[in-house]
């Protein structure tokens, strides 16, 4: 893997994607972490991003081919290098949702953490409260909400994550701020805060910045709203 | 809702918003909370506005 051209940062997935199985998701997950900083193409060898994924690479192509035919990404004809031999492939990577997950890179990378669990967690931060970065859920309704597609959750399962997820820290700043009590778990994600405090030139950020600044001088020259003079 | 009262320098007027507003006229994809404060934190280092009250309730 070439650290110089992986995004330490974070990686943003189509919110759509979540729908979809998890081999899609994971596989969109580590192209998408090949880019290089804010770009939306990614330029990585079939045999590399198998290494990366710790499957054959015949599944990545598998994995591959849908996502192109769900129109999440488009795929170039490999690069043949001087001794006929076929090289890299150039993926360019669509915002084809209108909401977006954005996940920290260290936790996608990190090759100790199962691969269902990156999925739950996505999950987690989906049945979040994007303003406020906190959410009210009894474990019951959580149980169903990290629920892969499809697929049923076991408590086990879901009891090793809750307790995971609790204690796992990135640049010694927690996912999760847990003041779970027996009937409801409530929690806070301050890497998010992280995220978006540390990345302020990040590409969506600025574009939504820019719009939410725009915004708030349209409710500025708004007639609806009720302006007062003020002397000063 | 958090409520927050904006005077606006260039006119002069008092307007009162809330976060949400914001985000729904700004139609952001995030819909996040951070970028709203940055966006203000920023307007108020430009001199555009200043923000006279912050109501934040749950």
């Amino acid at each position: 893997m070439e650290d110089k051209k992986i995004d330490t940062r974070f990686v943003v997935v189509p919110k759509k994607l979540l729908m979809e199985k998890i081999e899609l998701f994971i596989t969109y997950m580590y192209i998408s972490s090949n880019r290089y900083r804010n770009s939306d193409v990614a330029t990585v060898n079939y045999k590399t991003l198998a290494e990366q994924m710790g499957i054959d690479i015949r599944y990545v192509k598998q994995n591959v081919n849908k996502l192109v035919e769900k129109a999440y990404l488009e795929v170039s004809e490999p690069y043949v290098k001087k001794n006929g031999k076929k090289g890299a492939v150039t993926f360019s990577l669509y915002a084809v949702a209108k909401y977006f997950v954005i996940l920290p890179m260290d936790f996608v990378l990190n090759q100790d953490i199962p691969r269902n669990y990156k999925y739950y967690y996505v999950n987690l931060k989906y049945c979040t409260n994007l303003e406020t970065l906190i959410a009210y859920h009894s474990p019951n309704q959580l149980m169903e909400k990290l629920r892969p597609s499809g697929k049923a959750l076991s408590k086990s399962t879901f009891s090793e994550f809750m307790s995971f997820i609790k204690a796992f820290k990135i640049h010694n700043i927690p996912l999760l701020v847990d003041a779970s009590n027996d009937s409801e778990y409530i929690w806070e994600m301050p890497y998010e805060q992280y995220i978006y405090t540390t990345n302020k030139n990040n590409k969506l950020v600025t574009t939504e910045k820019e719009r939410a600044k725009e915004a708030i001088e349209e409710i500025g020259r708004g007639k609806n709203n009720e302006k007062v003079d003020v002397v000063i | 809702m958090k409520k927050l009262t904006l005077l606006f320098e260039n006119t002069n007027t008092v307007v009162l918003t809330s976060y949400e507003e914001i985000i729904e006229k700004s139609k952001i994809e995030s819909k996040n909370y951070f970028v709203i404060k940055q966006a203000l934190d920023e307007m108020v280092k430009e001199n555009k506005i200043t923000i006279l009250r912050e109501i934040l309730n749950k």
